[in-house]
């Protein structure tokens, strides 16, 4: 009995040992999720800043040069002084030299430097061993062509007769293509970077002797010391160093930057350094790695209006310093870089900005705004075009209104393609009426444009640019009876002008979609509310471009092309005669080159704002606004003076034209009489072609008058633009009567404008 | 003692339960908390009151979003249900007895699981092939009948969501039934077969009460997925798709692109009180079933 009281009490204390574990097993599980779960929200918390700030830094500086307009140079010559050539001009084609000891602080005036032969311009200068300089002249008439002369002692000009290579096809020694880049070496040879050729070595009396590497068409610099030449192999990323001597590739060192204009320089000591769009990059003489000395994102480097050549480097006491010569189509500019140790290693501010597709007069006004200020670093969010291509528009805005909403975001939008309405609507967008008035009383800006997107006394938003659609007919057409009233009858008259020349049609591709997709921007503003569709306006507007669509049986419609071959076809159509008018929305200054060669050709030819149910419509862009959280208030409101300044809407990038009158009137006055320009005939006539010179400044200022009477934005909807094109089809094919297709619009849009 | 452990036990489901619960709180009952509170202001953070509930009320794509929404899910549970219940059925039997050594019943199973393998992309690209202008079936229909189905332009473009919806998940609610049907004794079958029961009184009296637990999680799954098959729906018509396959989805995200919160805020309550209302109702008929 005890025994068996001694065995339960042992099988007791045996249970309770195993449930003790057990218990303490869980406990310990316990415990651990306990941890795990208060790491994960920590985690969640902010990120601790760091108390010591880096500093040093190179810096950019814009240096003087001595005289205005572009030049040739700077070169940098073995004793590190820089020399700058400019054109005499006519009648002897002669070139001044200016010299600078002090490293570009001030420059000195040689005497008369030399003459070249009459219609050779100055290309490229460089100098061999023994201090002596060769000169690159091109030709720009029948042929382009390059000259090589070599400067005696006494001044005179002796050509060197290169033997070219020949491009495929050509006659060897008669004609080179375009030289990109050119160097002595030591032994005497000459090292051109021939366009679709690659690098190819003459000896010294022009004789060819090997193309070092394979053909390539590289556009990039190229450099050498002693015999060595540097170049940009772009298929294996590397820069190649080849022996003169020998033509033996002696290494290949890879890079990781962008090509676009890419540089080379290599100083004496064979210490090597490049430039491109992506900053500086030096390696020691020997060296293998390539360091990033300067970033492009905070320096001019990044500023697409300036092309960037002549890279070169020199030793201080302070570091190396680098130079640099950049240039716009009217100006050029030295750019100096040198390291400055009382500067943070990086900007303290950052001003970030998303826009959902790259801008190019984005990055211009950020370029100037950096060097306006140095110490803010501007970020340039683009969503669509890097890591994101995967993702669709409406993705990412999702994505950027998931921030915007939490607070959060970037401090500026350049607001194309994002839903700028709504933004205003819910108090996304910071009012900007200072921010405008302030530079309304700085510069003269297009207030219609300025001030479309005003409503309550508040501006929350500013378009930079805009865009017209215009309308392209005889001048005598204009003044017959249907169009008497045209600025009052719009599309209507328009319509009435088809049905009196039913031997034309109206437009050359002239199709129910392409009507819609020319005259949709100018009637739409009319018809579409904030209560919905206006159904009267809607029918007049299908009625008439049913009116012209059946006027004429005649139509070249067919060809699928996108918009601008479209547009160019019908331009083509027009001005060799084939129809009445044509539809046309100029980019910038240099797409009217095209338009007025069109009126040049049809002969006596009126330019109109393109008539539809709105008057004087036009389409606002680039704009921006400034998140109503950030907290770089001041600087963006900087930076939103800065895209309206001058400066930064003078440069133009095919993007719209600029709502600074100022900056319209230089783009009109602007006028290069060495542009020439030839376009052929797409689908219709191959042997067609339209040529000539630049527009004038009359006939800018012609096309600049119409930009200041807008009066009606178009804000873009694509997506109601096409449930409307969807459903009219229909109606164009006579399939639907007009009735029923401004049911079917209604019932199909009444979805979309009810959410 | 045995009171004390009780007590231990009691507090360590608490303790087990608290990290998941804090979890949930934070990720999703503090937020549902400050969406109710939004729901009852302007964007602008004025008090709106019922304002915004009235204005997603007499929004039309909202009424046309949750009427197709709901037509969805009445139609398609029920039918997703019964479905995989019946195959499930089948296969259990035909492996349980008259095919034990038939693979190809095991085959089938898994080609019935593989729809949920295949991601939402490659399947709406099938669907595009299939229902999209100028796809096969638009192709068959001009050869037979003289004319394209247009099935994402018409009504039909509902009955491809639905049809889309079945063969993604009767697979996975297959293989639930199945591991209910796995449960059920086989003594409970033999019994009613020596009482001269029938193959459906089998179903009927043993079947169904036994996978009665099992119903309500697989309503519930059936729910929770239905509205993945927005991103089929999505991929396959776009934004803007025909007008019987507008879901809720498509409302919200349109909504959400045009920082329409308040809506936005109103909707989702709206949304989730029906679900709420929906799984208790579905819960106590459980409850009632369970007691019968």
């Amino acid at each position: 009995m005890k025994q068996d009281a001694r065995q339960g009490l042992q099988y007791q204390e045996a249970v309770e040992k195993r449930y003790r574990q057990k218990y303490r097993r869980k406990q310990g599980i316990l415990f651990l999720l306990c941890l795990c779960l208060a790491i994960g929200v920590s985690g969640c918390g902010a990120q601790p800043q760091p108390q010591n700030v880096a500093m040093g830094r190179y810096v950019e500086a814009r240096l003087p040069l001595p005289e205005a307009g572009r030049s040739i140079g700077p070169l940098m010559r073995s004793d590190g002084s820089l020399e700058v050539y400019y054109e005499e001009g006519q009648p002897d084609n002669s070139y001044r030299c200016y010299t600078s000891r002090d490293s570009g602080q001030t420059w000195e005036l040689q005497e008369r430097c030399f003459t070249l032969p009459q219609k050779e311009n100055l290309s490229r200068v460089c100098y061999d061993t023994n201090e002596t300089r060769y000169l690159l002249a091109i030709t720009y008439t029948d042929t382009e062509n390059t000259y090589v002369y070599r400067q005696e002692a006494d001044g005179r000009l002796t050509e060197i007769p290169i033997q070219w290579k020949a491009k495929e096809g050509g006659v060897p020694g008669t004609e080179s293509s375009y030289i990109y880049g050119v160097a002595v070496l030591d032994n005497g040879d000459f090292v051109f970077q021939q366009m679709g050729m690659g690098i190819v070595q003459y000896g010294s009396d022009g004789t060819f002797r090997r193309t070092l590497g394979g053909p390539r068409h590289a556009d990039y610099g190229i450099a050498s010391a002693g015999n060595s030449v540097y170049a940009v192999n772009e298929e294996t990323s590397a820069v190649e160093c080849y022996d003169g001597e020998s033509g033996q590739l002696l290494r290949s060192i890879p890079y990781e930057s962008t090509l676009q204009e890419m540089m080379l320089f290599c100083d004496a000591d064979g210490s090597l350094c490049m430039s491109s769009r992506s900053g500086i990059f030096y390696m020691a003489a020997g060296g293998e790695l390539w360091e990033r000395v300067v970033d492009a994102t905070i320096t001019s480097l990044s500023v697409p209006s300036l092309y960037f050549s002549n890279l070169s480097m020199a030793k201080s006491e302070q570091g190396d310093v680098y130079y640099l010569y950049g240039s716009n189509m009217q100006e050029s500019y030295l750019y100096c870089y040198s390291y400055d140790p009382d500067v943070p290693a990086v900007p303290e501010e950052e001003l970030v900005i998303y826009s959902l597709r790259e801008s190019n007069f984005l990055r211009q006004v950020a370029g100037e705004f950096q060097q306006q200020h140095p110490d803010v670093r501007v970020t340039i969010q683009t969503a669509i075009g890097g890591d994101e291509m995967a993702a669709t528009s409406s993705e990412l805005i999702r994505s950027l209104n998931a921030e915007l909403a939490a607070g959060k975001g970037p401090d500026l939008l350049l607001l194309d393609g994002l839903p700028a309405t709504s933004y205003i609507e819910k108090g996304i967008l910071a009012d900007l009426s200072d921010v405008l008035a302030a530079a309304e009383k700085e510069n003269q800006l297009n207030e219609t444009v300025v001030r479309t997107y005003e409503a309550d006394g508040e501006v929350c938003a500013i378009p930079m640019k805009l865009r017209i659609p215009v309308l392209l007919l005889e001048r005598e057409l204009l003044q017959q009876e249907e169009l008497q009233r045209i600025e009052e009858l719009g599309l209507e008259a328009l319509a009435a002008l088809a049905q009196a020349h039913p031997e034309q049609p109206l437009i050359g591709t002239q199709s129910g979609q392409r009507l819609m997709e020319c005259f949709f921007p100018v009637c739409a503003p009319a018809w579409i509310t904030q209560d919905g569709l206006q159904e009267e306006g809607l029918s007049k507007y299908l009625y008439s471009l049913k009116q012209i669509l059946d006027a004429s049986t005649v139509t070249y419609a067919g060809a699928e092309m996108a918009g601008d071959l479209r547009d160019t076809d019908d331009l083509f159509h027009w001005a060799f005669g084939r129809s009445l008018c044509t539809v046309y929305e100029p980019q910038s200054m240099s797409s009217l080159m095209s338009l007025f060669a069109a009126v040049r050709q049809r002969g006596e030819a009126e330019l109109i704002l393109l008539p539809g149910q709105a008057q004087g419509v036009y389409r606002p862009v680039s704009v921006m606004g400034i998140n109503a959280k950030s907290e770089h208030r001041e600087l963006a409101e900087a930076f939103i003076r800065t895209a309206l300044a001058q400066e930064a809407q003078s440069e133009s990038f095919h993007d719209g034209f600029p709502v600074n009158e100022e900056a319209l009137k230089s783009q009109a006055a602007d006028f290069d009489e060495n542009i020439y320009f030839s376009m052929g005939g797409y689908s219709y006539d191959e042997n067609e072609s339209l040529g000539g010179g630049d527009v004038t400044p009359e006939e800018k200022q012609r096309f600049a008058t119409l930009l200041g009477q807008v009066q009606t934005p178009y804000l873009a909807d694509e997506q109601l633009a096409q449930l409307i094109s969807e459903q009219a089809e229909g109606y164009f094919s006579g399939e639907k009567s007009l009735k029923q297709a401004v049911k079917d619009i209604e019932e199909a849009t009444k979805l979309y404008l009810s959410e | 003692m045995k009171k004390r452990q009780s007590s231990i036990f009691r507090n360590e489901g608490l303790a087990f339960i608290a990290p998941s619960l804090l979890g949930v709180a934070i990720f999703v009952l503090l937020p549902f908390a400050d969406v109710l509170r939004r729901s009852f202001f302007t964007a602008g953070g004025k008090f709106a009151g019922l304002s915004n509930y009235a204005a997603v009320l007499n929004n039309t794509a909202f009424r046309l979003a949750a009427g197709n929404t709901l037509k969805f899910v009445m139609l398609c549970i029920p039918v997703l249900t019964a479905l995989s219940l019946l195959l499930a059925a089948a296969a259990h039997r035909l492996s349980a007895e008259a095919c034990r050594s038939c693979s190809w019943v095991e085959v089938a199973k898994t080609v019935l699981l593989l729809p949920l393998a295949v991601p939402a992309a490659s399947v709406a690209l099938i669907w595009k092939l299939f229902f999209c202008e100028n796809g096969f079936l638009d192709v068959w229909f001009l050869q037979w009948f003289g004319h394209p189905a247009a099935c994402m332009e018409t009504e039909t473009a509902f009955y491809v969501l639905v049809f889309s919806y079945l063969w993604k998940n009767a697979g996975y609610d297959m293989v639930l039934w199945s591991a209910g049907l796995s449960g059920i004794p086989r003594e409970l079958y033999q019994a009613a077969e020596i009482d001269g029961a029938g193959g459906f009184a089998r179903f009927r009296y043993i079947t169904i009460p036994q996978l009665l637990p099992m119903l309500f999680t697989i309503f519930v799954l059936s729910l929770l997925n239905s509205f993945q098959v927005f991103r089929e729906a999505y991929l396959v018509a776009g934004e803007y798709p025909h007008t019987s396959m507008y879901m809720l989805q498509h409302l919200f995200n349109h909504w959400f692109a045009d920082l329409e919160l308040e809506k936005l805020y109103a909707a989702a309550v709206l949304t989730a009180l029906v679900i709420f209302l929906l799984i208790l109702a579905l819960q106590k008929s459980w409850k009632a079933g369970i007691a019968d």
